[in-house]
């Protein structure tokens, strides 16, 4: 018993000094290295002005004009092209990850650079059916995109979300290089995590010098500011070996910029709604900080995104203009929402993977109640040991003991692609009965705490 | 004896004179007396916004702001507000601005006193457009009721100063439709020794039985109303004409809001491009024309967050710049010092000014509100200046060469709660010189015309402030989401704190 006691005073008394060696590592390193020439930067400059991205897109011009307008029909045929090619590879591959990044990116390549769509199913499904009589032409341009992901959705679920969207692309992709970084924190790697973020800080603005402009001396010291702010958190948490930690801090940081950003490019009195996914996503930062370890709320969260779609239908129907962060990659926008709301989600990606499909994304919900019924879904079958790999490596967190989260599923396949004994398939469930459930061959709090203990 | 220099500073009048009436439009309308007019929307048939005009000082004083109307603006598609036409007649120095209650109002441009009215049969929303025709001065109207007045400026009544009885034009008879005319502002320009006048007009018939969605361009002959000709746009809103050149030919130039800009030979009505420029998205911007080193240019902005310039004369693009955002407002051409610059505002709140030429970006200043109106130039105090109403409820004036802060007016409070970013296009300011006196008019987000001048007081408030409630949504939601933001951080520091000291 008094071993017991020491061992726990000596390892507080550690933790302790830990902490304060990270503080005093926080303060010097901010005041010598130019976090206040940061800060100083920022507070003393006049407002910024959203950055001319190097997004221009290879189709400018109609393709197949319309009589005056700009009508096109290329994003239906790529988008009918992909989405049929994905659902092709999905039913016949039996690995189809390498499949599934190849069409990810020719969808980006297509979406992002290729062609000039508006991904807006939602506000283009109200402005078409508006002008349904009125405008037939207008009324086939809004609705031609939803109708084409809306019927591949009801057959095959919501693969455009998990096969083509590019927004879900990158936040998969900030996911996995999220993963490495987080275990050497918890490792308490305080050299690897710092040399991980080193190499991410590099590449994002290797990023900014190719798509929007050289960086300048102010925006370097800025930079440089974040990054000993951010190297400063990633010592504190791994001296402390909590990426738990690591990922507070970081949720902190993030929201704090959304919220600075917000302020400094003054939304002005009349635009406030074209904010609205602006506070989604500053609703984004506080769900993640609230899940961040505490998977058992992330169910009550998902739910959220119905409503966050009921407004945003609102907002179309009063026509009231609104943009997020989908239009950076599908317009190539960069007023200030889009970019203040894609960099939270790009950001927050880094703590929850796919934080903005699961909690947010208006489309997903959207599409989620259509894939509710899809004809073709992955089922159990009686192979199923209740490992709970599945519900390990799914992106979107929708699998609990074997059931899928119709509503939620993406249809990335990691699950079935992973699962040891092959007990995930697909099945055609058009007019046949529902699948009966196996029994629990081991025990579900075990298997619960494990996949819990993963994600973290 | 002594008549040489009289006759030459005569010969110098009559000419400038005459230039105001060339397609180009570079040089704004002018009496003898060194006056400038801003006779139409643009201030010249180019639209190009260089409205010559000097003030003395740059502090400018609110000289009389107009009545609220008595029917408010409605929102609708492609509409814009009705901007007011400055210009001296008789001796006297007018105010002409059109009204969403149907009428046309004359104003005393110094004093505010209303010196007429003329009652349309529906809202006015085109800027009225002066010009004389014959000497006669007249003033033409386009109303969204189908119908062109031709009105006496001085006295509002369709009888001239002889009195003989002023014409009007019908473009569509009433039967065949429920929906008022969107109408592009009228310009009237001297086209092979006649005056004539040339303006859009949509008619959005949405009905399920009879529907009809149609835009045309009109040119009615100033003088005694007939018809010249008409020719079709398309289907969507067409914007106000500009006035230009394809080669020696006289040229319209028509943005369709579909996303196209047209070129029609203002002789005739025929298309002078073998197809219309392109752009990838709607185009709400008004176009301007400009002649630029020797090459005659065409500005407009897009809903494509680009500015295009088009060649006149090819119909293709000089060269687009990307500004990130939507641009509808046209933009204003300034002959500078060194270079021409193109001044124009878009939806991030921002003014640019770009090389007309070349599109290179030379300075931008950021408002606090969307700019959905067109700029005008004028000089302040031997600076030039570029003069933009904000959705800020404020008037903008920045020096166009640098984009340096000069003046900012209160110009009324915002009369619509909820306002549908890029439904509506509001005029430009209007400058003119009036009896030896500048005078800037602002048709305001308030629904009132308000109007500034050199007169001893200093409307100017200074620059924008940063206000973080704004930013969050206003005072009340702004701390009840600080709130929120706060109780969530410390109840997962508290959580998390809890959680690493248990060694979970």
């Amino acid at each position: 018993m008094t071993t017991q006691s020491t061992t726990g005073s000596a390892r507080i008394a550690r933790q302790a000094i830990a902490a304060l060696a990270a503080l005093a590592f926080t303060a010097g390193a901010i005041l010598l290295y130019g976090g206040l020439t940061a800060v100083r930067t920022i507070a003393e400059a006049p407002g910024p002005k959203s950055p001319n991205l190097w997004i221009s897109k290879f189709v400018e011009k109609a393709w197949i004009p319309l009589g005056t307008t700009a009508n096109d029909l290329m994003p239906f045929v790529v988008m009918a092209v992909l989405l049929g090619a994905a659902a092709v590879l999905m039913r016949t591959l039996p690995r189809r990850q390498w499949a599934r990044r190849v069409v990810q990116v020719v969808s980006g390549v297509a979406f992002v650079i290729g062609i000039h769509p508006c991904g807006c199913m939602t506000r283009d499904l109200i402005l078409g059916t508006r002008v349904i009589s009125a405008d037939d032409l207008a009324a086939f341009k809004y609705m031609v995109v939803f109708v084409t992901v809306g019927a591949f959705t009801v057959v095959v679920g919501r693969g455009f979300c998990g096969w083509l969207c590019p927004l879900g692309f990158v936040q998969e992709l900030m996911a996995r290089v999220s993963r490495r970084f987080y275990a050497c924190i918890a490792g308490g790697d305080v050299v690897g995590a710092l040399w991980r973020a080193a190499v991410f800080f590099a590449g994002a603005a290797l990023a900014y010098s190719v798509i929007v402009r050289l960086p300048d001396a102010g925006f370097a010291r800025v930079y440089g500011g974040v990054f000993l702010a951010t190297a400063a958190m990633i010592a504190l948490a791994a001296l402390l070996r909590s990426a738990l930690l690591a990922k507070y801090l970081f949720g902190v940081g993030i929201l704090v910029s959304i919220i600075y950003a917000f302020y400094r490019t003054k939304p002005g009195t009349y635009s406030i709604i074209a904010y609205t996914m602006v506070f989604f996503v500053l609703g984004l930062a506080l769900i993640v900080l609230t899940v961040i370890g505490d998977d058992g709320k992330d169910r009550l969260f998902k739910k959220l995104r119905y409503g966050l779609w009921a407004a945003i239908i609102a907002i179309y129907v009063y026509n009231l203009y609104n943009v997020g962060p989908m239009c950076l990659f599908f317009q190539g926008s960069s007023e200030w929402p889009v970019l203040l709301s894609f960099g939270g989600v790009f950001l927050l990606s880094l703590l929850v993977a796919m934080s903005w499909c699961k909690y947010m994304c208006p489309e997903g919900a959207a599409l989620g109640l259509l894939a509710a019924k899809a004809g073709w879904q992955i089922n159990r079958s009686d192979k199923c040991r209740r490992c709970g790999t599945c519900m390990r490596v799914c992106p979107m967190h929708c699998i609990e003991w074997g059931i899928r989260d119709r509503r939620s599923c993406i249809y990335c396949c990691l699950c079935a692609d992973c699962c040891p004994e092959g007990a995930l398939e697909f099945v055609n469930e058009i007019g046949a009965a529902a699948q009966p459930v196996p029994a629990p061959l081991e025990d579900p709090a075990a298997v619960g705490k494990r996949c819990t203990e993963a994600r973290s | 004896m002594h008549r040489s220099p009289i006759i030459a500073i005569l010969l110098l009048a009559l000419g400038c004179a005459a230039r105001a009436a060339e397609p180009a439009g570079e040089v704004p309308a002018a009496d003898a007396a060194g006056d400038v007019f801003y006779p139409m929307l643009g201030g010249n048939p180019a639209r190009d916004g260089n409205t010559g005009v000097r003030f003395e000082s740059a502090k400018l004083g609110l000289l009389w702001s107009s009545p609220r109307p008595s029917v408010v603006y409605q929102y609708q598609r492609g509409q814009t507000g009705s901007g007011p036409c400055l210009v001296s007649v008789g001796g006297r120095h007018l105010l002409i601005a059109g009204s969403y209650d149907r009428n046309v109002r004359g104003y005393d441009a110094f004093t505010g006193e209303e010196l007429w009215q003329f009652t349309t049969g529906d809202a006015v929303t085109a800027t009225p457009c002066y010009a004389e025709v014959g000497g006669e001065p007249m003033l033409f109207v386009a109303s969204s009721d189908y119908v062109v007045y031709a009105l006496n400026p001085l006295t509002g009544q369709q009888t001239d100063s002889r009195g003989r009885q002023l014409w009007r034009r019908q473009i569509q008879p009433w039967g065949e439709t429920r929906a008022p005319a969107i109408i592009g502002d009228p310009l009237a320009a001297e086209i092979d020794g006649r005056t004539v006048l040339f303006f859009t007009a949509w008619l959005n018939d949405l009905r399920a039985a009879g529907n009809v969605q149609e835009s045309a361009l009109y040119a009615i002959d100033a003088a005694d109303g007939s018809m010249l000709w008409k020719a079709a746009v398309g289907t969507s809103s067409a914007t106000a004409p500009a006035l230009g050149k394809v080669g020696a030919e006289p040229a319209l130039f028509v943005v369709h809001e579909a996303g196209a800009v047209h070129a029609f030979s203002a002789r005739t009505g025929q298309s002078l491009w073998p197809r219309p420029f392109v752009s990838e998205d709607a185009i709400r911007s008004g176009v301007s024309y400009a002649e630029v080193g020797g090459r005659g240019l065409l500005y407009v902005g897009s809903r494509l967050f680009t500015i295009f310039c088009i060649d006149a004369d090819a119909g293709s693009a000089a060269w687009s710049m990307r500004v990130g955002t939507w641009v509808d407002s046209t933009p204003a051409i300034r002959r500078g010092r060194e270079r021409t610059i193109a001044v124009f505002g878009d939806y991030q709140q921002w003014l640019h000014g770009a090389d007309a030429l070349t599109g290179e970006p030379l300075w931008d200043y950021r408002s606090y509100g969307y700019f959905a109106s067109s700029p005008t130039l004028v000089d302040l105090a031997g600076a030039p200046a570029a003069a933009a109403p904000c959705l800020d409820d404020h008037l903008y004036i920045v020096n166009s060469e640098t984009g340096q802060f000069i003046l900012r007016a209160y110009t009324g409070e915002f009369l619509w709660s909820h306002y549908q970013r890029g439904d509506s296009v509001w005029p430009p300011a209007a400058a003119a010189r009036l009896g030896g006196r500048g005078i800037l008019a602002v048709a305001a987000y308030d629904g009132r015309l308000h109007v500034f001048g050199v007169n001893g007081e200093d409307a100017n408030v200074g620059p924008p402030q940063t206000r973080i409630f704004d930013a969050l949504g206003g005072r009340i939601f702004g701390w009840v989401f600080g709130g929120l933001i706060v109780a969530v951080l410390a109840y997962n520091m508290i959580r998390i704190v809890r959680r690493m000291r248990s060694g979970a």
